[in-house]
């Protein structure tokens, strides 16, 4: 078997999507006759084409020839970008802004705001106390007067400072 | 129509007006000018300033950002040979070698008046076609609603290039994200695993801010270091005055991308880029001259400039008359429309004329705007590509999720940016395109919404999609449509021969 353009990051996340059209598809048939018509129409063919996608994923000849069917090229090297990304960096990546919304929800967007600027700058940037300082200032001081002052929205107190 | 203009010129020239416009514009030459940001992304995180506005006023500045975002961007292309979005890297073929040459003023002149020309005339052709689209938009009932929703998805799939397959599983996936919430034609809610919070379906706003903003802040941060990291941004602009008057030389040019423009702009899903660079490949072949392109010929930035800004007045044709959004901006410029309760398609060219005429006058002032504002600050603008994105990173995405927040007083909204802003990265990463998505769930209502009602009209029968001529004629471009990569294959070896 030829698998030179077997990627297994590629195939994981076709499988995972081939799981979620399995899912959906089974969901929609839970609904009256009408209601799933459209779902059930949309569930088949994204399960058809989640499957063409994990053949294609394989670096087979089979799945060269999917790939060359769907992009209308000669199938080269695979050159996905989700290659010769550090798994640290984009689970960090991910992390910074999830903590800053749970944050969110418990201290408030005015609380937490000065503080995520300044760490992130800090220890994510690696810049000095005084670079995260002005940042955090400036954003802070931003959102309030655009948003408080100017819009008079409400912004977000956090459960703590709700009352 | 006059009187809809003439209300909207009144507008525009409020203090309130001019005002708006020129904080669009600003923005929208800051967004275009910063690589992988755009006016996507500024428009995404300008929606929740504009709830509290008049729907002039919002539209005003939207148009503004609209208008400026291509200006913006062809600077970053001229000085740091860095496209500030993608339908500027044609500009960089020419543009970069005038810079150094050290003609980086007279390219920018260039740019600035033919972004200003190919915007005026891209309105012009939108005015015109006006009365035309009313006329068509009365021929289509819900099957050719339904086709043109399918024919829309296939072509924007398609303008994925190499990502067709994985473009039409975003489509899907969108479509059933669509399905979210209460379904208006059976009654009842469908997939909102009992939350009280997704029977109003996945909101728009959050899911672009979440997929368009996060997801793009996630990604510079793990690329880390500055926003551009190549060219000059201590080039001297001067001699403009000769790029103007360069542009004036050559309105072959001029007129030849703008027509490009507009009309590869109203085809949903082919785009600014495939216009610029269709724009800048036809002014080479018409060149006597064609040898000297790539190597700092005037008329190579003229050419993607004007067609790059020329497409949005083409872009606005199936957006305001079809509600069928061509663009991932377009399909956020229609988030702006529903959030100020105007519903884009048939109607909304008959019943709010006077809106569609504050958005071409917006456009229209924009144009011309952007290039004065732009001539002025072109410099320092450039400036902004050197802010680190771990400064701008955590300030943007802070700023994206109060404004989602503010919109509804919904800390759910800030929930769903922050799970589409990693789904969007997610995205990115494994080269799922994230445009077929969006305009998958912006369509998706539509489309369920005109099948039901075609076989209600039918009485059940889904021949109705295939007897009548417009509806035909729309399901087979679209069949053809999702056939042409793989006639592409076939005919690759005889075209090689």
């Amino acid at each position: 078997m030829d698998t030179h353009n077997f990627n297994a990051r590629n195939m994981i996340s076709a499988i995972l999507l081939l799981a979620f059209s399995v899912v959906f598809l089974s969901w929609s048939y839970s609904y009256g006759e009408r209601a799933q018509q459209v779902p059930v129409l949309v569930g088949w063919v994204m399960f058809t084409l989640c499957v063409l996608d994990v053949v294609a994923s394989t670096g087979t000849r089979i799945g060269d020839m999917v790939r060359a069917f769907f992009s209308g090229t000669v199938i080269g090297k695979d050159n996905s970008s989700a290659a010769g990304k550090p798994v640290g960096r984009t689970i960090a990546a991910m992390l910074w802004p999830t903590a800053f919304v749970l944050m969110v929800g418990v201290f408030g967007f005015m609380a937490v705001i000065p503080v995520y600027v300044f760490l992130f700058v800090v220890l994510q940037g690696k810049k000095s106390f005084r670079q995260g300082i002005i940042a955090a200032a400036v954003t802070t001081a931003f959102t309030y007067v655009v948003f408080e002052l100017l819009l008079s929205y409400e912004v977000y107190k956090g459960i703590v400072f709700s009352g | 129509m006059l009187e809809s203009a003439t209300a909207a010129l009144a507008l525009l020239f409020t203090l309130d007006g001019v005002m708006f416009l020129a904080l669009g514009v600003v923005i929208g030459l800051v967004f275009g000018v910063i690589p992988g940001l755009g006016g996507t992304t500024a428009i995404a995180l300008l929606i929740p300033l504009t709830y509290s506005m008049q729907s002039e006023t919002a539209i005003t500045m939207i148009g503004g950002v609209m208008g400026s975002v291509a200006f913006g961007g062809s600077v970053s292309a001229i000085l740091l040979n860095t496209p500030g979005i993608a339908p500027n890297a044609a500009t960089c073929f020419d543009g970069f070698p005038m810079a150094q040459q050290g003609k980086a003023g007279v390219a920018i002149g260039a740019a600035a008046t033919a972004s200003s020309l190919g915007g005026l005339i891209g309105v012009a052709i939108l005015i015109a076609v006006i009365p035309v689209a009313k006329q068509i938009v009365l021929l289509f009932g819900p099957p050719e609603f339904f086709a043109l929703a399918i024919l829309g998805l296939g072509a924007i799939a398609l303008s994925t290039g190499g990502k067709f397959l994985r473009g039409l599983i975003s489509g899907a996936i969108g479509l059933a994200l669509a399905f979210v919430g209460y379904d208006a034609i059976n009654g009842g809610t469908r997939f909102t695993v009992d939350s009280e919070y997704l029977f109003d379906g996945i909101k728009l706003v959050p899911t672009l801010t979440g997929l368009f903003v996060v997801a793009e802040m996630i990604n510079l941060t793990i690329k880390g270091g500055i926003v551009a990291s190549e060219g000059r941004t201590d080039a001297k602009i001067a001699r403009v005055t000769d790029g103007i008057k360069a542009v004036f030389q050559n309105m072959p040019t001029v007129i030849r991308g703008s027509a490009i423009g507009a009309f590869i702009g109203a085809i949903p899903g082919v785009g600014g880029t495939v216009a610029s660079f269709l724009s800048y490949a036809s002014t080479v072949q018409a060149s006597k001259d064609p040898e000297s392109f790539g190597k700092g010929n005037i008329k190579g930035v003229i050419a993607p400039e004007a067609a790059n800004n020329a497409k949005d007045g083409g872009a606005l044709i199936p957006t305001l008359a079809f509600g069928i959004p061509g663009s991932a901006e377009m399909a956020i410029f229609l988030g702006v429309l529903v959030l100020h309760g105007l519903e884009p398609g048939p109607l909304m060219l008959i019943e709010h004329e006077g809106i569609v005429f504050s958005l071409i006058v917006a456009l229209a002032s924009a144009a011309i705007l952007a290039s004065m504002i732009g001539l002025m600050v072109a410099r320092y603008l450039t400036l902004v590509t050197l802010i680190d994105v771990h400064m701008l990173a955590p300030t943007v995405i802070a700023v994206a999720l109060v404004g989602v927040f503010a919109l509804h007083s919904s800390f759910g909204d800030v929930v769903v940016a922050m799970i589409f802003g990693i789904i969007g990265y997610l995205m990115i990463r494994f080269d799922y395109p994230r445009i077929t998505l969006v305009i998958a769930l912006v369509l998706g209502e539509l489309a369920e919404r005109s099948y039901h009602q075609s076989l209600m009209i039918a009485d059940g029968h889904a021949s109705v999609f295939f007897t009548r001529g417009i509806s035909l004629g729309l399901l087979l471009v679209t069949l053809i449509i999702l056939l042409i990569p793989a006639l592409r294959l076939l005919l690759r070896p005889r075209l090689a021969k």
